[in-house]
């Protein structure tokens, strides 16, 4: 197993797990949460090294995780995912404090170079 | 190049179309990241099983089902656009109002969850059809909704009610209370002003919930 763990969040319970699967697949541990809420019980209880946040979900939303992130967990590295692209379909503005913003749909590999960039890894840059 | 909409209401037109394919291509945006995600792993597993691994039967099933799963998701979701994209064939048709509120309902129900807003519906006991706009009855119906969700707190409720009244059909939408300005009621009734089409009333009531009725005669 690589050495850190990632935490998906997104509302959407299905995608998570099948993340959580395909990223165990490939060796790294992986833990899947459906809210903010249980984002920040599961950081409570086990220590993250990065963090993959959709930006839309109800109640707190991923900006407001992130920001609790920041100030909570700050040496959790964030990756934002999205179903909202922009007009030209490319990549909407990384906000302060996340490392990248992806846009769904994504390949598995895409997210997995997302997370060794973010790691300082080296890793081939998959679009 | 962009060309301006000519006046406030074709704006406000294009504004809800805007809305409604924004929430529901974020939501087949999810359907299809899923089910591209289930097939990976579904690849995942063979590779696995080529290279000698046991295959898990459950997990199989389990793949399977979360494909049929959202593959019946989508379905409903492209089924609901095609119908509200249907609204706008005639300006004027008669069309029955449950179902043109359920449509609209299906549609935007995800941004009253992202702000964890209740988004109830009670629909008349019968039928009734009226001759009108469905997509500037929708249009409208969202207009209250949009409003209300600017205002609402998280856990609070919306209400959406469809009553048959006497020789009328109303449409009453009820949330938090909330200051409805003039230009905002303005607004309101020039979405439900349709040429051709018996003249549908629209009142407002206030308190500690704000209620918005737009009724229109009907045939029940």
């Amino acid at each position: 197993m690589e050495p850190f763990s990632v935490l998906l969040i997104d509302d959407e319970e299905e995608l998570v797990s099948t993340l959580v699967e395909r990223l165990e697949f490939r060796g790294i541990r992986a833990a899947a949460a459906t809210s903010g809420r249980r984002a920040f019980e599961a950081l409570e209880k086990q220590e993250f090294q990065v963090a993959v946040i959709d930006l839309k979900m109800p109640g707190l939303s991923g900006i407001d995780v992130l920001e609790v992130m920041r100030r909570r967990y700050p040496d959790t590295k964030v990756i934002l995912i999205t179903g909202h692209g922009t007009e030209d379909g490319s990549s909407a503005e990384v906000p302060p404090g996340a490392f990248d913003i992806l846009l769904k749909p994504f390949s598995i590999e895409a997210l997995i170079e997302r997370i060794h960039a973010a790691l300082g890894r080296q890793g081939r840059r998959v679009p | 190049m962009t060309r301006e909409p000519s006046g406030g209401g074709e704006l406000d037109a294009l504004k809800f179309v805007g809305a409604v394919t924004a929430s529901v291509s974020h939501e087949l945006n999810n359907v299809i990241t899923i089910i591209d995600q289930v097939g990976g792993l579904l690849q995942d597993t063979l590779a696995g099983a080529r290279a000698g691994a046991p295959l898990d039967m459950g997990r199989l099933q389990s793949m399977q089902e979360r494909i049929a799963r959202q593959t019946r998701r989508g379905i409903e979701i492209v089924k609901n656009l095609n119908r509200f994209a249907h609204g706008v064939d005639e300006p004027v048709a008669q069309f029955e109002v449950n179902a043109a509120v359920a449509n609209l309902v299906s549609l935007v129900q995800r941004l009253a969850e992202l702000k964890k807003v209740r988004l109830s519906v009670r629909y008349a006991g019968r039928e009734a059809y009226v001759t009108s706009s469905p997509f500037r009855l929708q249009q409208a119906v969202f207009h209250c909704l949009e409003r209300f969700l600017q205002c609402a707190p998280p856990g609070s409720e919306i209400a959406l009610a469809i009553a048959c009244e006497g020789s009328s059909a109303c449409v009453a939408v009820s949330g938090p209370a909330l200051s409805a300005d003039e230009d905002w009621r303005d607004r309101l009734a020039g979405v439900m002003q349709v040429a051709h089409a018996p003249p549908a009333r629209i009142s407002l009531a206030g308190g500690e919930r704000t209620e918005i009725r737009i009724e229109m005669p009907a045939r029940h």
